[in-house]
């Protein structure tokens, strides 16, 4: 045969050779709509993904927003009022509730 | 006055777009048979046949809208599978081979064209030999040599024009060719 018969025998023959499609077909559309549903983001999982950046933000907002308008603040005196000069019975008196 | 296969995809396209899943399902289902046997001459294994064929569906999913109606609805899938095919032999093309030697029983350097029609192994050595080819020529010769396609059938499946198509094929047939003599240095 010369070269031109071979090829045309081999791509005869590949073309005869078919592969056996059966077992990747099986619940193809299950997969594939499974995969379209995920692509759209219909899970509750991708959507918390995707409003996570908005719910951070969010909580940055509200902890700069009760910062600055609340005013509460930890009053140091009332921290360093069981340090007096005094020491230990003062403290002991303060821890107890005798003095306030 | 439409066929009735081609009546009932107007009707699952349309109920398709209309959001109804489940019309889509059956869609896939009348067509994924001609889909796989296409992308199964393209495809290296079964893990990538599954792919390339999600990926054909998907693209036809998102651009359902687009489909006129004026052609069968199985020609307007056909060139959507054959741009799939098209992008992922372009993506693979650093993977030279349809087959790396590793996967082969036989190194088809050493086996000459008779032998391998003796021994049945046509597709595999026609698949290794595919595989040095550029993208254009292995879907152009897939198409016309193994798909059994004529030369107008698949400039309307590329977009390319028909002497572009039997340029090319002449080209590809000429690689095939020389890739498959003996000694040729893959």
């Amino acid at each position: 045969m010369n070269p031109d018969e071979q090829l045309d025998a081999l791509l005869h023959a590949a073309r005869e050779s078919t592969a056996d499609t059966a077992a990747a077909e099986y619940a193809f559309e299950t997969r594939l709509l499974a995969r379209l549903r995920e692509e759209r983001g219909g899970s509750w999982f991708s959507w918390a993904c995707r409003l996570s950046p908005f719910f951070a933000a969010l909580a940055v907002a509200a902890a700069v927003w009760g910062r600055a308008y609340t005013g509460v603040e930890v009053d140091a005196s009332s921290v360093l009022y069981a340090v007096p000069s005094d020491g230990p019975r003062a403290l002991t008196a303060w821890l107890a509730g005798d003095e306030r | 006055m439409p066929e009735p296969a081609a009546a009932a995809d107007a009707a699952l396209v349309a109920a398709t777009l209309a959001g109804d899943d489940d019309a889509f399902a059956d869609l896939v289902r009348r067509h994924k048979g001609r889909v796989f046997a296409t992308a199964s001459r393209f495809a290296r294994d079964a893990h990538q046949l599954d792919d390339l064929c999600q990926e054909v569906f998907l693209r036809a999913f998102r651009h359902l809208a687009k489909f006129r109606g004026d052609a069968p609805f199985e020609h307007w899938l056909a060139r959507v599978t054959v741009s799939a095919c098209y992008d992922l032999l372009r993506r693979e093309r650093r993977h030279r081979g349809h087959l790396s030697l590793d996967e082969m029983e036989f190194d088809p350097r050493d086996i000459s064209v008779d032998a391998a029609l003796a021994a049945g192994r046509a597709r595999e050595l026609v698949g290794w030999a595919m595989g040095q080819l550029s993208a254009e020529e292995r879907l152009i010769l897939t198409l016309l040599e193994l798909e059994e396609r004529s030369v107008r059938e698949i400039a309307a499946l590329t977009g390319w024009s028909e002497s572009n198509v039997k340029v090319r094929a002449f080209r590809a047939r000429h690689s095939l060719k020389k890739i498959l003599q003996p000694g040729h240095e893959s």
